[in-house]
C-alpha cells in the first residue's frame, strides 16, 4: 500500500498526542473532567483565559517598558499599569474563579434553580449534595415531585381511562421517583443547567466584575503609587522626555492616577509646549 | 446532550447487510437499550399517550430563569476553547469600554476616555479573528486524528466526533454521486421504498431526524427506525471501515485484552505474577465501572464510594455468614468473609481519609488473583449467559479455595446472592450484552477524556496566538480609531485635550 507523505504526518503527531496524553497531570485532569463536568468547565475557563493573561501582561509591560517612542516618565508609567492591571486580573480572577466554584457558584445555582448545594467533605475530600430547603428551585426533586402529585391529581380521571394505575401509592411513589430523575437535577436538562450557569456565574465573576471593572480601576491609582516610590526616587528632577506621535501617549491620560494628578499634569503640559 | 450514534451493534455482532429485507427487524432489536434490570420499570410500561401528560411535570420557570436556563443550557453543549473566546470577547467589547468611558477616578475629558475605550472592541475583534478560525482547525483536525485511532489514549473509532461524520458524510456523498450515479440512484431508491413503508406505519409527530448524522429515529422510545437516504447507512465506506477494523465483532475477552490487557487464552497469563504485572494498573473505579453497578456516563467518585459502601455493607461479615448458612464449617466462612474483607478494607482506608480513593483503590488484580481461572474455563462462559456464568464463576471461586464438595452447594447459594447483587435483573443476557455495556461505558468515558484534552490543547495552541495578537492590535488599534472614530484622533492632533 502506497503511504502517502500526509498520512505518515498524521501519524507521528497522533504518536506525539498520544504521548502528551499518557503525561500524569493530563490523565488525572481527564479523569477529574469526567468525575466534575461542571467544575471542570468552569474551572477550564478561567485557566484559558488566566493564560492569555499572563502572555498579555509580560509582552504588554515589556512593550511600554522599551518603547522609546514614549517620553521616558510616560513610559514607566505606562509599563506599571500594564503590569498592576496583569497583576490584579490574574491574582483576582484566580481568587474570586476559587471562591465562585467552591461556595457562591453552587449556592447560586441552589437556590435558583436546582435545590441542591454542592458541599466538599473536608475529611476525606469527596462532594455532597445538602439539599437546600425553602427553596423556589424549579429543578429541586421536591418540587418536581409536588408537580407530579398536583398533575395526577388534577387528571385522575383520565390518566386512569388511559390504563394507569392511579390508586396504587407503591406505584405511584415508583412513577415519581422516576419523573423525579428524569425531570429533575438529575435529569439530563438538570445537569446541563448546572454545568452551563456555572459558567455564566464564573464568567460574571472573573471576566466581567475582576478582569473588566476592578482591576481598570485599581491599576490605575496602584500603578502611580508603585512609580513614584520604587522607580522615581532615584531620577528626581530628570526630564529628558521627546514628542512623540506614539498614540499609546493617551493610554497615560487615563491611568493617572488622582492623587498624584497635579505633578503629572505639570510635566504633560512641558512636554506639550514643546 | 444524548445524540443517536450510527454506530451500533446487533445481536449477531455483525453489521447488517443493507439490502437484507428483515433489517428493519434487525436493527429494532438492537437499538433498544442493553437494561441490567431485566424487567421495564414503572414508568416504561406506561403507554405514550400517559408519559405525553406527564411531560407537564417538566419544571417550567419564570421569564427571567427562563431565559438564563435557555443560555445555560446552550453552553453546556458548547464547552470548550471556543466557548471561552466567544464570551471572553463578548465582556471585552460590551462591558470593559462602558467602565474606561465613564471611569469616576480619571478626570480626563469625554474625548480621550473615548479613545482609549476604543480600544476594547478592537481589541476583541483582534483576539477572535487570529483565534477564532485557528482554533476550529485545530479542533476538527484533533478530531479527525482521534476519529481514525491515530492517538492510543484516545481512540474514538467506536464512538466518532460529530465534526468527523459529518465530514465523512459530505465526502462520500460527493464522490459517489460523481463516480458511481446509476448506483447510487438505484440503492436511494430501495432504501427509500424500505423506509417509506415503515415511516407510513408510524404517528408522523412521533418521528424525527438526526439533521448531523441522518438517522431517523423514534420520538417517545428513542428507537432509531433508519437512516435518511444520504445518511451512513447507505454509506458503504463506513460500513467496509467498521467491518475491517472489526467494531462490530469486538468480543468480551478482545475487549479485555484490548482494555485491561489481559489475554484469556495464553496460559501464561494466567500464573499469579505475569497476572499481577498486566493488571497492576487497572483500578477498583474501573472494576466497578465493569461490572456496570453506575448508569451511564454518571460515574463520580461519591458514587464508586457509595456502590463499595453497599457492598461493604453486604459483604458480610463472618458471624453474618454463620447467621446464613449455618451449616457452612468455621474455615470456609472465614475463607469467603476473607475476600469479601479485601473490598471493604481498601475502601475503608480510602473513606478515613488517609490517601484519595484513587491512590488507594484495589486494583482489578488483587480481586481476581483467588479466582485463578483456567484459560478454558473462561472459554466456556464466553456464550453463557449471565445466570450461568455467575453459577460457574461461585463453582469455580469455592474450587479454587478448596472448599469440601458438599459444602460448595450451600457456598454456592452464597455468592449467587452476593453476585446477582452486582448483576441485578441481568439473567437472560450474554456476556456479549455485557461486554457491549462495557464497551459503551470505556467509549463515552474515552470521549470525555478527549474533549478535556482538546480544551487544554486548545489552551496551549492559542498563547502563541495571544502575541501575535497583541502585536496586530498595536498596529491596528490607530488607523480603526481613525477611520471609525476621526473626531477623537483630529481632535487630538491639535492638541485640544485639555
Amino acid at each position: 500500500m502506497k503511504i502517502s507523505p500526509l498520512n505518515s504526518f498524521n501519524k507521528y503527531i497522533g504518536k506525539n498526542l498520544n504521548k502528551a496524553a499518557s503525561w500524569g497531570w493530563m490523565r488525572n485532569a481527564c479523569e477529574k473532567g469526567l468525575a466534575h463536568p461542571v467544575k471542570a468547565g468552569a474551572a477550564m475557563m478561567v485557566l484559558s483565559i488566566v493564560s492569555k493573561d499572563i502572555v498579555g501582561c509580560i509582552l504588554y509591560t515589556t512593550q511600554s517598558w522599551n518603547n522609546k517612542k514614549i517620553p521616558e516618565q510616560k513610559r514607566k508609567f505606562l509599563a506599571m499599569t500594564d503590569l498592576m492591571n496583569g497583576i490584579i486580573m490574574i491574582g483576582g480572577q484566580l481568587f474570586a474563579g476559587k471562591i465562585i466554584e467552591k461556595r457562591f457558584g453552587p449556592w447560586l445555582t441552589g437556590k435558583y434553580f436546582t435545590g441542591r448545594n454542592t458541599i466538599q467533605n473536608k475529611e476525606n475530600g469527596t462532594i455532597e449534595y445538602k439539599p437546600i430547603h425553602e427553596t423556589k428551585a424549579p429543578f429541586a426533586p421536591d418540587n418536581v415531585y409536588q408537580n407530579y402529585l398536583t398533575l395526577v391529581k388534577n387528571n385522575k380521571e383520565k390518566l386512569k381511562k388511559l390504563g394507569m394505575k392511579v390508586d396504587d401509592e407503591k406505584i405511584l411513589g415508583e412513577i415519581g421517583n422516576e419523573i423525579v430523575n428524569k425531570y429533575g437535577v438529575k435529569g439530563e436538562k438538570g445537569k446541563a443547567i448546572e454545568a452551563g450557569f456555572a459558567i455564566i456565574v464564573t464568567s460574571l465573576g472573573t471576566m466581567a466584575l475582576v478582569k473588566r471593572t476592578i482591576a481598570p480601576l485599581l491599576s490605575t491609582p496602584l500603578a502611580g503609587y508603585v512609580k513614584h516610590k520604587y522607580i522615581d526616587k532615584d531620577k528626581k528632577g530628570q526630564n529628558t522626555e521627546k514628542k512623540s506621535n506614539n498614540p499609546d501617549d493617551e493610554l497615560l491620560s487615563h491611568t493617572m492616577a488622582p492623587w498624584n494628578q497635579n505633578t503629572i499634569d505639570d510635566s504633560f503640559k512641558k512636554v506639550m509646549s514643546k | 446532550m444524548s445524540q443517536i450514534r450510527p454506530v451500533k451493534f446487533n445481536d449477531q455482532g455483525s453489521r447488517p447487510n443493507i439490502n437484507d429485507k428483515n433489517v428493519s427487524k434487525k436493527r429494532e432489536t438492537f437499538t433498544q437499550p442493553i437494561s441490567f434490570r431485566g424487567k421495564p420499570s414503572a414508568f416504561e410500561s406506561l403507554s405514550s399517550d400517559v408519559k405525553k401528560l406527564l411531560e407537564g411535570c417538566e419544571p417550567k420557570p419564570g421569564k427571567i430563569r427562563q431565559f438564563i436556563q435557555n443560555r445555560s443550557i446552550w453552553l453546556s453543549e458548547r464547552k470548550g476553547e471556543l466557548q471561552n473566546q466567544l464570551i471572553n470577547a463578548f465582556f471585552t467589547a460590551f462591558w470593559a469600554p462602558i467602565f474606561i468611558a465613564f471611569n469616576p477616578f480619571t478626570n480626563e475629558d469625554t474625548k480621550t476616555k473615548k479613545y482609549t475605550a476604543w480600544r476594547q472592541p478592537v481589541s476583541a475583534g483582534v483576539a477572535l479573528l487570529c483565534s477564532l478560525p485557528l482554533t476550529k482547525v485545530i479542533n476538527n483536525y484533533l478530531d479527525k486524528l482521534a476519529s481514525e485511532g491515530r492517538i492510543g489514549m484516545y481512540d474514538l473509532r467506536i464512538n466518532p466526533t460529530d465534526s468527523f461524520l459529518t465530514k465523512l458524510r459530505k465526502n462520500t456523498e460527493a464522490s459517489l454521486k460523481e463516480n458511481n450515479k446509476k448506483n447510487f440512484l438505484k440503492k436511494e431508491r430501495a432504501v427509500r421504498e424500505d423506509l417509506f413503508t415503515k415511516l407510513l406505519s408510524m404517528d408522523p409527530n412521533d418521528i424525527s431526524i438526526n439533521e448531523k448524522t441522518g438517522v431517523i429515529f423514534c420520538k417517545s422510545t428513542g428507537k432509531e427506525i433508519g437512516h435518511s437516504v444520504s445518511g451512513l447507512a447507505t454509506n458503504p465506506e463506513l460500513i467496509k471501515y467498521t467491518d475491517s477494523n472489526n467494531l462490530y465483532n469486538l468480543k468480551f475477552r478482545d475487549f479485555m485484552k484490548k482494555h485491561f490487557k489481559f489475554e484469556f487464552y495464553d496460559d501464561g497469563t494466567l500464573k499469579p505474577e505475569a497476572l499481577k504485572h498486566n493488571m497492576e494498573n487497572v483500578k477498583a473505579m474501573d472494576f466497578l465501572r465493569t461490572l456496570g453497578l453506575f448508569k451511564e456516563g454518571e460515574v463520580t467518585e461519591p458514587d464508586v464510594i457509595r456502590a463499595i459502601l453497599k457492598i461493604r455493607q453486604e459483604a458480610i461479615t463472618e458471624s453474618g455468614i454463620r447467621s446464613l448458612f449455618p451449616s457452612l464449617r468455621d474455615d470456609t466462612i472465614h475463607k469467603l468473609a476473607n475476600i469479601y474483607g479485601q473490598l471493604a478494607a481498601r475502601v475503608g482506608q480510602a473513606q478515613t481519609g488517609a490517601k484519595s480513593f484513587y491512590e488507594e483503590a484495589l486494583t482489578l488484580e488483587q480481586f481476581l488473583h483467588p479466582l485463578r481461572l483456567e484459560g478454558n474455563e473462561l472459554q466456556k462462559l464466553m456464550n453463557s449467559t449471565v445466570a450461568e456464568v455467575l453459577d460457574n464463576f461461585s463453582r469455580i471461586y469455592l474450587k479454587n479455595l478448596d472448599i469440601a464438595d458438599c459444602e460448595v452447594k450451600t457456598a454456592n447459594g452464597f455468592m449467587q446472592t452476593q453476585y446477582k447483587r452486582i448483576f441485578e435483573g441481568a439473567n437472560g443476557k450474554t456476556l456479549e450484552d455485557f461486554a457491549k455495556i462495557i464497551i459503551k461505558n470505556e467509549a463515552k468515558k474515552v470521549a470525555s477524556h478527549f474533549s478535556t484534552f482538546k480544551a487544554y490543547a486548545g489552551i496551549a495552541v492559542n498563547l502563541p496566538i495571544a502575541i501575535l495578537a497583541c502585536t496586530i492590535l498595536n498596529w491596528a488599534y490607530p488607523r480603526i480609531v481613525e477611520c471609525v472614530a476621526p473626531e477623537l484622533v483630529k481632535d487630538d492632533k491639535k492638541g485640544g485635550n485639555k
